[in-house]
């Protein structure tokens, strides 16, 4: 059975990328790769400028301890207190006993933890193991955290406290940080870029503001619809029922998606006045995902077909995307893929090259 | 019942103490690599090996499955080997030791077994060699099981001992068949049962404790 087929993935030093797809999909085994737990058949493994198939033994246990990694079931030493869980991989590298104490003390601080050093993990809230493995896994001053579902246990309060932690991870500390989920909104709420992955393979990626605002793959789309609070539920059912009302003017549904810089100027009374058109809101959002704002809006713009067109002209022409909604569809479904920003930055610090994973399942 | 009995019985009771004791330690040392051995070689493990772990497994399976009373004799050439002399309590530790080991072997097998796989894959992650996965990890997760199942082997001996008087290996097992079955010496025979069933007692009472000591960190 092939696990994963042709994928080429790039991270970003510094980044955070997220791994989203079904269970099944080769996400956590793609993850697993990374720090090689598994090592596919065929391709390369680059980690920081380090091709990772090629390392011996030795070189490899080195190489992974620059790799930190977290799981959805904590995998915390069930023998061993918090303090010696934290202690665990400074003790397997041979860390002086006093060094340990020391960066144990400012882990435990870090994480919020000190007053439980001496408990042990059966003691501890879910979110509290998390503390702890996140902690273990700092230990050794990793470049990389690899995130294995680490929210999947979790209720969505812990949820939120647990990816703040790993915002703080990659703001604070600067480390590079590789999610797999399959919840959009861990995604959303984290994530710089984005893969989406199907049956082994990489059927999307991209900037998350990006894929969140213009899905192409039928498969995001159906994770958007999935996470209550992204807008790719804005419903064509809503839209349609209050569109109905308004057919007794001329006009045409039109929906508007806008991010950056856009959302902040008056582009719509602008487009309005020059075009002397009017425009009624009939849902819409704009928020900000990973500090960049965005809008997206149903909205029905009256006029006849002339003005119409002019107006969508007007609005493209100041770096909105336009869809007008076929009165007769109702899905407002962007066919054309055309993301706003198309910066590609190509320097990487871990690449998973084209891999066939093994037996993996 | 003789008073003549009870230096009899008291030193009995010394020898099945100290048979016990010994074999105890040395079956658990011996046993406890097998055990970890079996568990490394097995499939999807850290050092699978499918030859050494039929080897190892095929080894544990013949000697657990011959009877002691055997075992005791067929091995009296190996036991002259080891203490130099075939009969006495310390040529009885020799068939008690190799009796009892694979016995430990396969109950520390199930015991690290019982280790969660993500534990051992998460220190496989932190860049840990197979050894330090097997002191920092397997063992000291496993303290509990490992911990009962020496319990369960000593007691095991208990019973394994009472057959060492074929050897001249003495103890109240022994003195047990003599007096009472061999000479119809009611008294001493329930005298020597009861210390031994207070002695097994004891022994499990030892192990509970220590078990619930350590298994209160999971």
């Amino acid at each position: 059975m092939v696990a994963l087929d042709h994928v080429n993935l790039r991270v970003q030093a510094g980044e955070i990328f997220g791994l989203i797809g079904y269970s099944g999909a080769g996400k956590s085994t793609l993850l697993r790769c990374v720090n090689l737990l598994e090592r596919p058949t065929q391709g390369e493994v680059w980690v920081d400028g380090q091709e990772m198939t090629r390392l011996n033994k030795r070189q490899l246990q080195s190489a992974r301890r620059q790799i930190g990694m977290i799981f959805q079931h904590f995998h915390l030493l069930a023998s061993a207190t918090v303090a010696d869980n934290i202690a665990f991989p400074l003790r397997l590298a041979r860390h002086r006993n006093a060094d340990v104490t020391s960066r144990v003390n400012e882990l435990l601080d870090w994480v919020g933890l000190s007053e439980h050093a001496h408990k042990y993990p059966a003691q501890l809230s879910g979110g509290q193991k998390q503390r702890v493995a996140i902690a273990r896994a700092l230990a050794t001053r990793p470049k990389i955290l690899l995130c294995d579902e680490a929210t999947s246990a979790l209720d969505p309060e812990t949820t939120r406290q647990i990816l703040d932690l790993i915002l703080r991870v990659n703001r604070e500390l600067g480390v590079t940080v590789v999610v797999v989920t399959h919840e959009m909104s861990v995604v959303r709420r984290v994530c710089d870029r984005v893969a989406v992955m199907e049956a082994g393979r990489i059927v999307e990626s991209g900037s998350v503001v990006d894929t969140f605002l213009f899905p192409r793959h039928e498969l995001t789309r159906r994770l958007l619809a999935m996470d209550d609070e992204s807008e790719a539920n804005l419903s064509a059912e809503v839209a349609h029922r209050q569109g109905n009302r308004l057919d007794e003017w001329p006009g045409r549904k039109l929906r508007l998606v806008f991010r950056g810089d856009a959302v902040y100027r008056p582009i719509l009374s602008e487009v309005a006045q020059m075009t002397g058109g009017h425009y009624s809101i009939l849902q819409g959002t704009v928020d900000v995902i990973k500090d960049v704002p965005y809008g997206r809006l149903l909205m029905q713009w009256f006029g006849d077909d002339t003005a119409v067109a002019q107006a969508i002209a007007a609005l493209e022409e100041r770096g909105c995307r336009v869809d007008v909604l076929d009165d007769t569809s109702s899905l407002p479904v962007a066919d054309s893929p055309r993301p706003l920003d198309d910066a590609s930055r190509q320097q990487g610090s871990v690449n998973v090259g084209a891999g066939a994973g093994g037996d993996a399942g | 019942m003789s008073n003549l009995v009870w230096p009899d019985i008291l030193q009995a009771t010394w020898q099945t103490l100290y048979m016990v004791g010994v074999s105890t330690l040395f079956a658990t040392a011996l046993g406890l690599p097998m055990g970890v051995f079996l568990v490394l070689f097995s499939t999807r493990h850290l050092m699978q090996r499918r030859v050494a772990y039929q080897a190892l497994a095929v080894i544990v399976n013949i000697i657990r499955s011959v009877p002691f009373i055997i075992l005791l004799i067929a091995i009296i050439p190996f036991t002259e080997w080891i203490v130099g002399t075939s009969i006495g309590v310390n040529a009885a530790i020799v068939p008690l030791t190799v009796g009892a080991a694979p016995f430990y072997a396969r109950v520390a097998e199930t015991a690290l077994r019982e280790v969660e796989s993500g534990v051992i894959e998460a220190a496989q992650a932190m860049g840990a060699s197979v050894w330090q996965i097997v002191w920092r990890v397997l063992l000291p997760e496993a303290r509990p099981g490992l911990i009962a199942g020496v319990t369960i082997t000593a007691v095991t001996l208990v019973g394994y001992s009472a057959m060492s008087g074929v050897i001249g290996g003495g103890g109240l097992g022994d003195l047990a068949v003599r007096y009472g079955y061999e000479r119809f010496e009611t008294g001493v025979m329930l005298v020597t049962t009861a210390i031994l069933v207070i002695i097994v007692q004891c022994m499990q009472m030892l192990g509970d404790v220590l078990v619930k000591h350590y298994a209160r960190r999971s």
